[in-house]
């Protein structure tokens, strides 16, 4: 007698349930061991991580907060992903997509008052939009692997941002950020520091999950997704598709990077995402490249967020980089999990 | 400063900067000629910087540095060979998780080590070699690292191409199901490959951390593992050609150094974008160019072998 592997004929709901629940279970655990190698009692930093971002309104709110980049950027990864692209580039469309709506806020025309935040806004979209069909058009014109173009690429967009504060709009006072934008150029805020950015990712994610079901081109986008080969049968012109769908996720990502200008910070500076393009990935991932459960994923992981700089405040022995830790391996426990959803070990007796 | 030596001075230090890609360039080579595609080397650098910082730091000694750093990158690395290899996981996913995990654990331990000194290589020119022109000061008068990766060069290289196992391992990669008819072991070749390269890779992280800056600062490897991944397919998967794109890849981040040296005005962040600028250039070269006729990537890169599932 032997043991082999078979594959399941579906996966079922409450399996895949399952080893979620037991993968967050497991990736506690993991913290927790963590946490006591670096000299942090692992229940009180445990606790720590799920107080900070849910225990206040203040805490809620700031978790509020960090979902919009999240959001944006998780948006422009699982796009791409709708057509089998590898959105890497998020951070370095989000930069982009910051720069753009900087340069319009302080050194742009001078539109009248109610014409500003409409076109710092598409300012952000466009240049994050610039940005990924750079590594969309190598693809398509140079077969050039989009992994790689897309996480290339967001050295190159950082650099572009360290050149500008750095230099030509380095602040009066001579630190590395520019100056602040006028108010006229802020997004307004709607509780504490949350601002109107929150409404339209919730916007951008209805409107996206809406037309990938019922309008043509979405429907188009899905025939590319499930088979190249038969999408040029039936006369869809894939390559402008593609171009379009990574113009539409850098959009998105490019939206994350003006929220963060013109919203939070007012201002740009190199620092302005902490990996918020990366963490994307994860999230895009967990969400199984649904649109809609993508923005609650993205909250999941605000809270991570939120709870890693309160432990960091709470223990100072504690980096943030930990929440990192957590993330990594709560994706790693899921993919493995996922292996048990489509295989069943079974007995088999020899002589087969 | 008269031409051949600037050349000298140029070619020196590509070869020096190139040299943690070359490295971790050899191991990505030979994982994937077993099929398995690690987008973690960046992680598994990360992991390896600091493990040699901190072991040459807490062991007094580089050597003591060098070998945490291949332990540690090897462990980590099982990490993505055993899920993918025993649970038929996503690779590329399972790659990036590497990386998230990799930055996250460098960056999470290295608090301590941020500011600290350890013992570094230092430059060790060989008798003899070092005196033949041109050659010599470019490739002999380097550190430790530098010649080790040479002779790994030489050895994976002979590997590949003139032994029994070398070629078993590129039939695991090529068609796993042929392999396995044949009786190789397709799970363990592949799992050591991957094992390889992250031992590799952690090597390379401490040719960051112990010679070409020698001190720990997070996030210190900037893209350099994607980089070999990159030039992995410049290279068609060969040795030799890999080793020509990671120190031509060294001769843009020399560059970064010498050119103002050399009396020209550049800015210092714009420079900084040349390498990431010309791996995409290499690569544009490598798909379309004259070179794309050598291309070649496994056939079974990246899917996993399932032996109830062969056709």
């Amino acid at each position: 007698m032997s043991l082999k592997l078979e594959r399941r004929a579906d996966t079922s709901l409450p399996a895949e349930a399952l080893v979620l629940l037991a993968s967050i279970l497991l990736a506690t655990m993991v913290g927790a061991v963590v946490f006591a190698a670096v000299g942090a009692p692992p229940l009180s930093a445990l606790w720590v991580l799920l107080r900070e971002p849910f225990g206040s309104s203040f805490g809620l709110s700031e978790t509020i907060l960090k979902t919009i980049p999240l959001a944006f950027c998780a948006l422009a990864v699982a796009l791409a992903l709708k057509i089998d692209m590898w959105n890497i580039g998020a951070e370095g469309q989000l930069y982009m997509g910051a720069l753009a709506g900087s340069w319009l806020a302080l050194h742009g025309p001078n539109l009248p008052t109610p014409l500003r935040l409409p076109a710092i806004l598409l300012a952000g979209a466009l240049g994050g939009a610039v940005w990924a069909a750079i590594p969309a058009m190598l693809k398509v014109y140079g077969d050039v692997n989009e992994i790689i173009s897309t996480l290339m690429l967001n050295y190159v967009a950082i650099a572009w941002v360290e050149y500008f504060v750095y230099g030509p709009w380095k602040g009066a006072d001579g630190f590395p950020y520019t100056a602040t934008f006028h108010e006229s150029w802020q997004l307004p805020l709607l509780y504490r520091r949350v601002h109107v950015g929150i409404l339209l990712v919730l916007a951008l994610a209805l409107l996206l999950y809406w037309a990938e079901r019922r309008t043509a081109l979405g429907y188009e986008v899905r025939v590319v997704g499930a088979s190249v080969r038969n999408a040029h049968y039936g006369g869809i012109p894939v390559l402008s598709r593609l171009l379009l769908l990574m113009a539409v996720a850098g959009a998105a990502a490019g939206l994350a990077g003006v929220g963060e200008v013109s919203g939070v910070e007012h201002r740009l500076h190199a620092g302005i995402s902490p990996g918020y393009g990366y963490t994307a990935i994860i999230i895009a991932f967990l969400a199984r490249r649904n649109l809609l459960a993508t923005v609650g994923v993205a909250f999941i992981f605000a809270a991570l967020v939120v709870g890693g700089d309160g432990l960091q405040m709470a223990f100072p022995q504690v980096s943030s980089a930990v929440v990192q830790l957590l993330q990594g391996t709560l994706l790693l426990l899921v993919l493995t999990g996922g292996f048990f959803t489509r295989y069943r070990l079974v007995r088999s007796r020899g002589g087969r | 400063m008269d031409a051949l030596n600037a050349a000298e001075v140029m070619a020196a230090a590509a070869v020096a900067s190139g040299t943690p890609i070359l490295l971790a360039g050899l191991g990505e080579l030979v994982a994937e000629r077993a099929g398995v595609l690690n987008l973690g080397v960046e992680g598994m650098m990360l992991v390896g910087a600091l493990a040699g910082f901190a072991g040459a730091h807490l062991g007094g000694n580089v050597w003591v540095g060098l070998t945490c750093a291949a332990l540690a990158a090897g462990l980590f690395a099982l990490l993505h060979a055993l899920p993918v290899v025993l649970f038929r996981v996503d690779q590329v996913v399972s790659g990036l998780a590497m990386v998230i995990l990799g930055t996250g654990i460098a960056s999470g331990l290295g608090r301590g080590f941020v500011g600290q000194v350890a013992p570094s290589f230092s430059r060790l020119p060989v008798p003899w070699l070092s005196e033949l022109p041109f050659l010599g000061p470019v490739f002999f008068r380097q550190d430790m690292l530098v010649y080790f990766s040479l002779l790994l060069l030489l050895l994976v290289s002979l590997f590949l191409g003139r032994s029994r196992p070398g070629l078993e391992l590129q039939v695991c990669g090529e068609n796993p199901a042929l392999a396995d008819s044949a009786g190789l072991r397709v799970g363990l070749f592949r799992v050591l490959a991957t094992l390889w390269g992250g031992v590799m890779a952690g090597l390379a992280g401490a040719y960051l951390s112990l010679a070409d800056t020698p001190s720990w600062v997070d996030g210190m490897t900037a893209g350099r593992g994607w980089i070999a991944i990159a030039m992995v397919i410049f290279s068609g998967w060969t040795p030799w050609r890999l080793a020509l794109g990671a120190w031509l890849f060294g001769g843009m981040v020399a560059v970064q150094f010498h050119i103002q040296a050399l009396g020209f005005d550049a800015n210092v962040y714009i420079l900084k974008m040349l390498p990431y600028v010309c791996t995409l250039l290499v690569l544009l070269l490598a798909s379309r160019g004259p070179w794309s006729r050598f291309m070649g990537a496994p056939a079974a890169l990246g899917r996993p072998y399932a032996r109830e599932e062969r056709d």
